[in-house]
């Protein structure tokens, strides 16, 4: 049974997040990077200079996903939206799901049936620019041992297109995530967090308007914490859609606006957490813990 | 495309200077660099001198039919080889930061594979040409096949590459086609791979009792392969063996015919990979998570890592095997049994051949009795060698979880012996057996050679593994470097010396030409008060190893 918190975009916010001004959001969304086709899922159409506001089109939308490995149904019918500057958290025990749907919006696992629209562009039919758009970082860090830093910036940066300037761009990450003494060292000398964070600087190297984040925070030290978590709401702050998968319910509450909640592949909840708290039926002062717990405990899906 | 050469590029020259620029990985590279230069000056010597070089010159000839036979052989089981893992999803991997950075990224998974395909064609190229240098380095070139010509060998270098590209590409057709279908396909490729295994274990069979009885009726096997159907089937390998094999250039217009078709056959397979991309990252992503975890298990030596990794995918009636019995002091033994019958069929299969194929070499080589005789001996020793080194890596992994199994209700010296001594006792069994296989293949070494090593195997296999544990207890951290440096040093220097006694013995008692019997009991009176010294010393170490000593 899943509630009315839980129908595509109907908890998309229709003012920006953190204070952004209507008109900055849809500039950017109409800039030069603008799609030339859109999606008819978000209706096909920018809204025109002089019109009436409308309603934000959410950045992504993905569209009763489902996916299938062999018999197994990993993720089924899941359908949600994520607005520009919104940082929405995916929650879910074990084995949920959460990765699987990072993979498919990521282009990485091809959806069994469904779809997942990356700014107007399907990851189904129209790949390569719906991955343009999109940057993942994975909850384990996996880099080329024998490349350096400095050059794992390089290669991603060729590798989607990226016609701005590298030195400039890759200086100032590295130097926010402490890692620009080690530029030429290779990857496989790196520490843990280190990998992680290098893993976090390859996804901000390209102009990417939706982030995938799958546990950003494990493995690194506070001060990396801090950095990447700033990083995160100031791709919010420039209008960029954010997607936490973590099991850390403390600073998806934190951090995360709106949440939804996952169990056994399928979408049980979403909402903010008041909306979470009256659908679990628990108090009005309990945790996103104890409302996850309530949620997934009884769910059935 | 401008990213992936990027990549390709930097990984190529990061990797040579990470060579370059590590002692130990130089000195193997130095190593096998001179070694692959002494292989080809030996062939080019041969042939301007017009002598024979490598095993060749000690007066070793091979008949041509045997050699064609062999290759046959070999092809046929490196094939079933490919088409097992073919079947299997295991041919295709990427790697884990491919996963990450390459396929979310806007680049065409068409190109990615392009590129895939093409690099490991280049990469067989390379090894099909390291196959054919050593060949030429212990195949006797009193032989003068194609091989034996600088034109013979570039031909048969290029054959050998289609051959192996059509092999591996045809796996990976394989793979993605029935991967694709897996429910509906899974009893047919439970039969297939039936198939293929009788196939191959018949070929061999039959190809070892027709070489046992002369090289005529080796001719007549090559005769029966090469007719229809089986041809439909053979045909690739004989053309292979043949090219190899030949002693005159086969007929123009058929070499053009014969090779340019498995030339197409090739680059048909080449293509066919290319257009079937569709879903070939969820068909190999299971397979590349796990090589992945496999090369970090075997990078920081981790055994347990590497056995769960063997035992993954099992099917559910290979976990229960062993039946309950026994109290605690059984209860080390118990488990590694329980680990060896979850191997897998393949690697049981696979111990099997080992324990045969002494046997089966005795049997083929052209080696006198006389050669044989004096190679037994060293060959059991590096075999124990070897398989020294395995214990003392599980040994080692052991230690990682010491505090768990010192919280069972076993004293120390139990859990010692549970821990080393198992193993070796399996494995000696093992090579005991193939000391029979050769006795049985070749009655005329003598049987009382044989048994005296055998004798001497138990022990010595006791000893290696209980200075194994030593040198574990004693630089017992795997993934520190150093320490795997030191410990594999104490290691090969604690054998050297327990070994010594023993090896002294058993010189003097064949001088002195007592009988195998006693030179046997010789060789274990050196060895007892080895390993008695070594059971002290390492339960000494044992007792006193604590978690975190490291």
């Amino acid at each position: 049974m899943i509630d009315d918190t839980t129908q595509a975009g109907a908890t998309v916010p229709s003012t920006p997040q953190h204070g952004q001004d209507v008109q900055d959001v849809q500039d950017r969304q109409s800039g030069q990077s603008a799609p030339h086709q859109v999606h008819p899922a978000l209706g096909g159409a920018q809204p025109s200079p002089g019109s009436e506001p409308q309603p934000l089109a959410p950045l992504l939308l993905i569209d009763s996903l489902g996916k299938f490995y062999r018999d197994f149904p990993a993720v089924q019918g899941v359908s949600f939206a994520v607005g520009p500057g919104e940082i929405v958290g995916l929650v879910g025990p074990n084995g949920a799901g959460k990765t699987t749907i990072l993979r498919c919006i990521a282009g990485i696992l091809r959806p069994t049936s469904g779809d997942a629209v990356s700014a107007g562009y399907s990851i189904v039919s129209q790949t390569a620019e719906a991955k343009r758009n999109i940057a993942l970082i994975p909850e384990t860090p996996n880099l080329y041992e024998l490349l350096t830093v400095m050059e794992h910036l390089r290669f991603v940066h060729m590798a989607y297109g990226e016609t701005e300037a590298f030195e400039p761009r890759a200086q100032a990450l590295l130097e926010h995530l402490d890692l620009w003494e080690r530029r030429d060292s290779l990857a496989g000398t790196l520490s843990k967090g280190m990998k992680q964070k290098l893993a976090v600087a390859c996804a901000f190297i390209h102009s990417a308007r939706i982030f995938l984040f799958d546990e950003p925070f494990i493995g690194i030290d506070p001060a990396g914490q801090r950095a990447v978590r700033e990083m995160i709401q100031g791709a919010a702050s420039n209008g960029a859609a954010v997607l936490i998968s973590s099991h850390i319910l403390d600073t998806v509450q934190h951090l995360c606006p709106r949440v939804l909640v996952l169990h056994r592949g399928v979408l049980i909840a979403q909402g903010d957490l008041g909306q979470l708290r009256h659908r679990a039926s628990v108090g009005e002062d309990v945790s996103l813990e104890d409302v996850f717990l309530a949620l997934t405990r009884g769910a059935t899906p | 495309m401008r990213a992936l050469i990027y990549l390709k590029l930097h990984l190529l020259k990061n990797g040579i200077l990470s060579v370059l620029t590590n002692p130990k990985r130089l000195v193997f590279a130095v190593i096998f660099v001179v070694w692959m230069g002494a292989n080809i000056l030996a062939a080019i010597t041969a042939r301007l001198t017009g002598g024979a070089a490598g095993v060749g010159a000690h007066g070793l000839t091979v008949p041509e039919v045997h050699l064609r036979l062999g290759m046959v052989a070999l092809l046929l089981m490196l094939t079933a080889t490919a088409i097992e893992r073919g079947l299997d999803g295991a041919v295709f991997s990427f790697s884990a930061a491919d996963y990450d950075l390459v396929f979310p990224s806007p680049i065409p998974r068409r190109l990615v594979v392009i590129g895939r395909v093409v690099a490991d064609a280049l990469s067989l190229l390379l090894w099909v040409g390291i196959f054919l240098l050593m060949m030429l380095a212990f195949l006797p070139l009193r032989w003068e096949g194609m091989a034996g010509t600088p034109a013979g060998i570039g031909a048969a270098w290029l054959v050998g590459w289609a051959y192996a590209v059509l092999v591996v590409n045809g796996a990976r057709i394989l793979e993605l086609v029935v991967a694709g279908s897996q429910a509906a396909v899974g009893s047919a490729v439970r039969r297939l791979k039936t198939t293929a295994y009788a196939v191959v274990i018949l070929a061999a069979v039959g190809a070892v009792w027709a070489i046992s009885r002369g090289a005529g009726q080796s001719g007549a096997v090559l005769d029966v392969l090469g007719r229809p159907p089986l041809l439909v089937v053979f045909w690739p390998m004989l053309s292979v063996a043949a090219l190899l094999t030949q002693q005159t250039p086969p007929l123009m217009a058929s070499f053009a015919v014969t090779y340019g078709l498995l030339g197409a056959l090739s680059a048909a397979a080449v293509v066919g990979v290319c257009l079937l991309d569709r879903d070939i990252i969820e068909v190999t992503i299971e397979h590349s998570a796990r090589v992945s975890r496999i090369r970090q298990a075997m990078r920081s030596q981790n055994a347990d890592a590497l056995a769960l990794e063997r035992m993954q995918g099992r099917p559910a009636n290979q976990r229960s095997l062993l039946p309950n019995w026994g109290g605690p002091f059984w209860a080390l033994p118990y488990r590694t049994l329980a680990e060896t019958s979850r191997a897998g069929t393949l690697r049981v299969v696979g111990w099997g051949f080992a324990v045969v194929i002494p046997g089966l070499l005795a049997t083929w080589l052209p080696l006198d009795d006389d050669v044989l005789r004096v190679l037994v001996g060293p060959v059991a020793g590096y075999t124990l060698f070897l398989l020294a080194s395995f214990h003392a890596l599980r040994f080692r992994a052991e230690l990682g979880h010491i505090a768990l199994l010192r919280a069972l209700p076993v004293p120390d010296w139990q859990l010692l012996a549970g821990l080393s001594l198992p193993r070796p006792l399996a494995h000696s069994i093992g090579v005991v057996a193939a000391l029979i296989g050769i006795g049985i293949a070749r009655p005329g070494v003598a049987p009382d050679m044989l048994l005296a090593v055998a004798m001497c195997v138990p022990l010595a296999a006791c000893t290696s593994s209980l200075v194994g544990a030593i040198a574990a207890c004693l630089f017992p951290e795997a993934t520190d470097a150093a320490q795997r440096f030191f410990g594999g040093l104490i290691h090969v220097a604690g054998m050297t010396l327990a070994f010594a006694p023993a090896i002294a013995l058993v010189v003097v008692g064949t001088v002195l030409g007592y009988a195998g019997p006693m030179v046997g009991i010789l060789g274990n009176l050196g060895l007892i008060p080895v390993v008695v010294v070594s059971w002290l010393v390492a339960y000494h170490l044992f007792r006193k190893f604590q978690p975190g000593d490291e």
